[in-house]
């Protein structure tokens, strides 16, 4: 058996998702997204994301994710899904905004190649909204028709919402309008003030001005039975809500990037960072990953509430964390 | 104090603390220094504010010169590792890049032969061949003509 260390944990190669950003160039601008104009220059070379690719699959990996920017502009994205899978790579997965499924044709050529894994940026549940975030005016008409598409080739992509200062209120609807369409499990994640979003600090507001919005969501996926969990989003600000928040150190995800390799949760826009008041918790260096470096500088601390042993009763810190 | 030290010497159980500054070396290169000496002494390392403490007892009797001899090559072991870890970090990208190919080669059959339909030279070979509504279409490409 073949491991790899990400950040503490040793982890089977084969439980390794292998998360390839191929290359930052998108068909969209979205209002809130942290790629830089430099960044979306950056593009890694196929050969080189054959090569670690391959070297991943030498050493037992059989999960792999090709993430952009937008994958599905890349004209040889295909080739190397169909390639991935003859190389032995089981789960494939491509997250996307879905406007390409639009084409009945590509989302078949998709599925044929071996994406099996399909995940969908979903900004809002209406065409105004989708617009003001995307910018595309027809992008709520076409991500709808890839969504409908796929479904028809029997795939339900895994939806990702974004919580953000116009999005936070309508999370709620939002899933009721995706899982209408069949999409059964959704994530939630925070808006990141890093790179090309870093000023764009409305963007960002206190998580105790947008838990309703958020806990609504996680009632309306309840209600509709479909999963919804946040990811970005420490225990303690969510109250009454922990079996809803997600631990990224399950996901095993290695980030290979055109500039470096480091697993997911270390990344800058990954909850990795613990306010001084952490140490008294029983979540400290556990269950619990800490906030958003970004969101604890534009924040601070006020909203961490320490949590005594006595106070915690839905989940347990696991012992090898 | 920013230097390495001896913070106690006993030949009698023969024994010896060195102290670190905790800024000049990195804990990797402290391991690693720390393990070249495994054969000879039983190593505890420990840590007291700002420095790290490196407790070394030799396996055999050590007189005093030997001691001290061995906390001069201790410290020239960090300065060794330190630099070590600076090429490796330096060379990573090379030696990861020569590595996959070597694997990829290893792995059975030829790249170019699997893959006639992937450019393994393009790097951002974008754009969807059949794309009647230019949704493949890079926002950069879409701005520029816009602002033309």
């Amino acid at each position: 058996m073949s491991e790899l260390r990400l950040g503490e944990q040793w982890v089977d190669w084969a439980e390794v998702l292998v998360d390839v950003q191929i290359g930052y160039a998108c068909n969209v601008q979205c209002d809130y997204c942290s790629i830089t104009d430099e960044m979306r220059r950056e593009n890694m070379a196929t050969g080189t994301i054959m090569a670690k690719l391959a070297e991943a699959r030498a050493r037992g990996a059989t999960r792999v994710a090709f993430g952009g920017g937008e994958p599905t502009i890349r004209r040889s994205l295909l080739p190397l899904v169909r390639w991935s899978r003859d190389r032995g790579y089981r789960s494939i997965k491509v997250p996307s905004n879905a406007l390409m499924y639009s084409y009945r044709r590509f989302a078949e050529e998709a599925v044929e190649a071996g994406i099996n894994e399909f995940h969908v940026s979903f900004m809002a549940h209406t065409p105004e909204l989708y617009e003001k975030i995307m910018g595309r005016s027809d992008a709520f008409g076409l991500v709808t028709q890839g969504v409908r598409n796929l479904a028809a080739l029997g795939h339900k992509p895994v939806g990702d919402l974004i919580i953000k200062s116009d999005t936070w209120m309508h999370l709620a609807d939002i899933v009721e309008h995706w899982a209408g369409l069949g999409i059964d499990t959704f994530n939630l994640w925070l808006v990141s003030l890093s790179d090309r979003n870093k000023d764009n600090l409305a963007s960002l507001l206190p998580v105790s001005v947008m838990r309703e919005g958020i806990v609504a969501a996680f009632e309306r996926g309840k209600k509709l039975g479909v999963s919804v969990v946040s990811r970005h989003i420490p225990p303690c600000m969510l109250p009454g809500y922990e079996e809803h928040v997600a631990d990224l150190r399950e996901d095993k995800v290695l980030v290979v990037t055109p500039r470096a390799t480091f697993a997911l949760w270390e990344s800058r826009i990954s909850p990795n960072t613990y306010a001084e008041k952490c140490a008294t918790c029983r979540y400290f260096q556990g269950a619990c990953l800490g906030l958003r470096r970004d969101y604890l500088e534009r924040y601070g601390d006020e909203e961490v509430r320490p949590q005594l042993p006595s106070e915690i009763t839905t989940r347990e810190a696991p012992s090898a964390a | 104090m920013t230097h390495s030290q001896i913070e106690t010497l006993d030949a009698g159980t023969s024994t010896l603390t060195l102290s670190l500054d905790t800024g000049l070396y990195p804990r990797d290169v402290l391991y690693a220094a720390a393990y070249v000496f495994l054969d000879r002494a039983y190593v505890l390392l420990d840590r007291d504010g700002s420095r790290f403490l490196v407790h070394l007892r030799g396996k055999q009797a050590l007189d005093e010169p030997t001691l001290r001899a061995m906390a001069g090559e201790f410290e020239n072991e960090l300065l060794a590792q330190a630099l070590r870890q600076r090429l490796v970090r330096a060379n990573q990208r090379i030696l990861e890049d020569i590595t996959g190919l070597a694997i990829t080669g290893a792995a059975g059959g030829s790249m170019q032969e699997e893959t006639a339909m992937i450019d393994l030279q393009d790097s951002a070979d974008d754009g969807f061949l059949d794309d009647p509504q230019g949704i493949a279409t890079p926002w950069e490409a879409k701005k520029g003509a816009l602002e033309e």
